[in-house]
């Protein structure tokens, strides 16, 4: 399990971690949220020793990280990191045996993620001639290609198409699925939500909830009401209800933040006024929702 | 994995990504070399005899033409002119028709276009036609006659202390500026070769399998045997050339000087390509780096200059002799003053003695700012920030 545990940060007078705690076991996929300057990247290159905390320590099955074990991680940096004159196979397999592996198990490896992304054709071309999508295919694969035990990735699914997002999801799945402890950061909220059943919100440097995604959304104390009527809804009535305010609104859909003194009685009648309801449903906050409400947006 | 796997993987890594640049400027570099040693030799081979026009007047002894012709060989032959009278040959003299007149057999006439070597040939068979005669009219037999004018005299070559012969001159200077080559064009491989992999972030990936100072030590290495490589090949391919077509003379203590050389190299180039290393980390982009390793490449420029400055100055100064001992500069002195003979053992142990120590200091040194350095990302750090932050991380 990896283990972040009270790390504390501070660049200046900048606070840039604040008693940062959590952890990732084998198997896990943990999404890690923040907003802008929270302390994401900064909590991730400690666990590489880029940053060293001024208080607190990052452990690995309970011991401290060595380079050992560090070989055995996969990373994925925010900035992008690969040589661009460098021909994607021999680079792929360089990074491969800089991270333990033998020269036929690195090139094995490489065909294999090659074939995964769908890079077969492009293996000796040099990194600058790729796209944008498929730099960022091969620098997942540079991440993955020592079958690491620990994925950590800052903002993967940062620049990609649709489709390159659910190869990418996929991937980080089957990872999970095969026991690695994956660990990635995004603002891609609705993503997170279907992709991780964790995640840790960090705002200020210090993680303000962290858990199960179910279990956050349950606890909070907010319920929203979402109707969907025929022919669309008419909104004008929501004003007239107590105990409610409207969040959304689409063309056959609306979505309002209830209270707990509200009468959803009442509000299913005055729907019901307002057009032909075809779905009333009470739902805990999604997932960007608790995001929101929890760093104060 | 063992680091020194790690280590022989990025260097290989390294090879391979300088191996380009490095063909080019090696084959420039070869040609450019072959190219000029080829034309130095060329016009050293060239037929450099010179035709000097004498002219004689009324009838001089065939034995003073003799002499002339042997005096100016190899390097001279002479042509002869006769003319009926000393007005006709001293127009033709004037009109630098002859380079020089005999009258007779005790006259001798120079004009404008007398040469310093004819004059002194023309001056000695005149000279030895008049011993001649007179020991002839002395009745002096040719031996005797010889050791009157020649008498023996031993004679023996003391060493000037600021001596040396011109082919120590001339490897003192090869060693100058080779070494300023080497270590100016080697050294900036490295920085920018550092700042390349920090500017585009790849070095946070390989600093998660790869310790900073061996990532560091790696492209020292694989750079420096790419410098040594160059070096050595200009240095064989001149050498070949002058051997081959005998135009160069190798002094006995040459093979000693190349060692020096070499030693000196490796360690000035250890010395400053870690200071290039820790000074690429500074830096975010190469621009940057231009302005960080400037003062560097200055530091190397001012041995440089010194070095030429004891070369075509001749003479061993207190200001050389103490800047030759100074690690920063040593590598560029040191071997120049022991080419021309002038270093004592004293001084090449002390210079090296501080060289291996500062050396030391300074790659443990630029170590440390090198991994804080490349750890950070952000914009340009200063040295004591770098420092700091690599300082805390090697705790």
């Amino acid at each position: 399990m990896l283990r972040l545990d009270g790390l504390h940060k501070r660049f200046g007078d900048i606070v840039a971690l604040e008693d940062c705690t959590f952890s990732v076991a084998p198997g896990q996929m943990l999404g890690f949220l923040g907003p802008n300057g929270a302390g994401k990247t900064t909590a991730m290159r400690s666990i590489f020793g880029l940053i060293r905390p001024d208080a607190g320590q990052v452990t690995w099955q309970h011991r401290e990280l060595t380079t050992a074990v560090r070989r055995s991680i996969g990373y994925m940096p925010e900035e992008r990191g690969l040589y661009p004159k460098m021909r994607v196979r021999k680079q792929l397999v360089y990074f491969g045996r800089l991270h333990g592996l033998e020269r036929e198990d690195a090139e094995r490896a490489v065909d294999h993620w090659m074939e995964v992304f769908n890079l077969t054709d492009r293996t000796d071309a040099k990194v600058v001639e790729l796209s944008h999508g498929n730099q960022q295919r091969v620098q997942l694969a540079a991440s993955l290609v020592h079958d690491p035990m620990l994925l950590v990735l800052d903002e993967p699914f940062a620049g990609l198409d649709p489709i390159a997002v659910l190869t990418m999801a996929r991937i980080l799945r089957e990872q999970a699925e095969r026991g690695t402890a994956v660990l990635f950061s995004s603002h891609q909220l609705d993503l997170v939500e279907d992709l991780c059943d964790d995640v840790a919100i960090i705002n200020a440097g210090r993680v303000i909830l962290s858990g199960r995604v179910a279990q956050l959304r349950s606890a909070s104390p907010r319920r929203y009401l979402e109707i969907a009527t025929t022919p669309p809804v008419d909104s004008t009535w929501v004003t007239r209800i107590p105990g409610a305010s409207l969040v959304e609104l689409r063309d056959d859909r609306i979505r309002l933040l209830v209270d707990d003194h509200a009468d959803l009685a009442e509000m299913a009648r005055a729907a019901a006024q307002a057009g032909e309801v075809t779905s009333f449903s009470l739902e805990p906050p999604r997932l960007s929702e608790v995001f929101t409400s929890a760093v104060g947006l | 994995m063992k680091e020194r796997t790690t280590v022989l993987l990025a260097m290989g890594r390294e090879l391979g990504a300088w191996k380009k640049p490095f063909l080019i400027s090696s084959t420039i570099l070869l040609t450019v070399v072959a190219i000029g040693m080829t034309a130095l030799v060329m016009s050293s081979g060239d037929d450099q005899t010179v035709t000097y026009q004498l002219g004689l007047v009324g009838d001089p002894p065939s034995a003073i033409q003799r002499d002339i012709t042997e005096l100016l060989l190899p390097d001279g032959r002479v042509m002869v002119r006769r003319y009926p009278s000393v007005q006709e040959a001293e127009a033709a003299l004037a009109d630098r028709e002859v380079d020089a007149l005999v009258v007779g057999d005790d006259e001798v006439v120079w004009g404008p276009s007398t040469a310093n070597g004819l004059a002194n040939a023309v001056w000695l068979a005149v000279s030895n036609q008049q011993v001649r005669t007179i020991s002839d009219s002395l009745g002096l037999t040719p031996d005797e006659a010889n050791r009157l004018i020649h008498p023996a005299i031993e004679s023996r070559v003391v060493e000037s202390p600021d001596g040396g012969t011109v082919a120590d001159e001339v490897l003192s200077a090869i060693s100058v500026v080779l070494m300023f080559m080497a270590i100016l064009a080697y050294g900036q491989w490295i920085g920018y070769a550092v700042v390349e992999e920090k500017a585009n972030r790849v070095v946070e990936l390989l600093l998660g399998a790869i310790k900073p100072h061996y990532l560091m030590t790696a492209k020292v290495l694989s750079i420096g045997l790419l410098g040594l490589i160059q070096v050595t090949a200009i240095g064989t391919l001149a050498l070949t050339i002058g051997l081959v077509s005998d135009q160069l003379e190798i002094p006995p203590a040459s093979t000693s000087i190349v060692l020096w050389v070499i030693v000196w190299f490796l360690l000035g180039y250890a010395f400053y390509g870690s200071l290039y290393a820790a000074g690429g980390s500074l830096a975010s982009n190469t621009q940057e780096a231009g302005a960080v390793m400037g003062p560097m490449s200055i530091l190397v420029g001012i041995g440089y200059v010194l070095g030429l400055i004891t070369i075509s100055g001749g003479v061993d100064t207190l200001v050389l002799r103490v800047t030759s001992l100074i690690p920063f500069w040593a590598p560029m002195l040191m071997p120049a003053r022991i080419a021309r003979g002038w270093a004592e053992n004293w001084e090449i142990a002390v210079s090296l003695g501080a060289m291996i120590v500062t050396g030391v200091s300074m790659i443990r040194l630029a170590g440390r700012i090198y991994v804080g350095g490349v750890a950070r990302a952000t914009s340009k750090l200063g040295w004591r920030e770098a420092f700091r932050t690599g300082a805390d991380l090697r705790k």
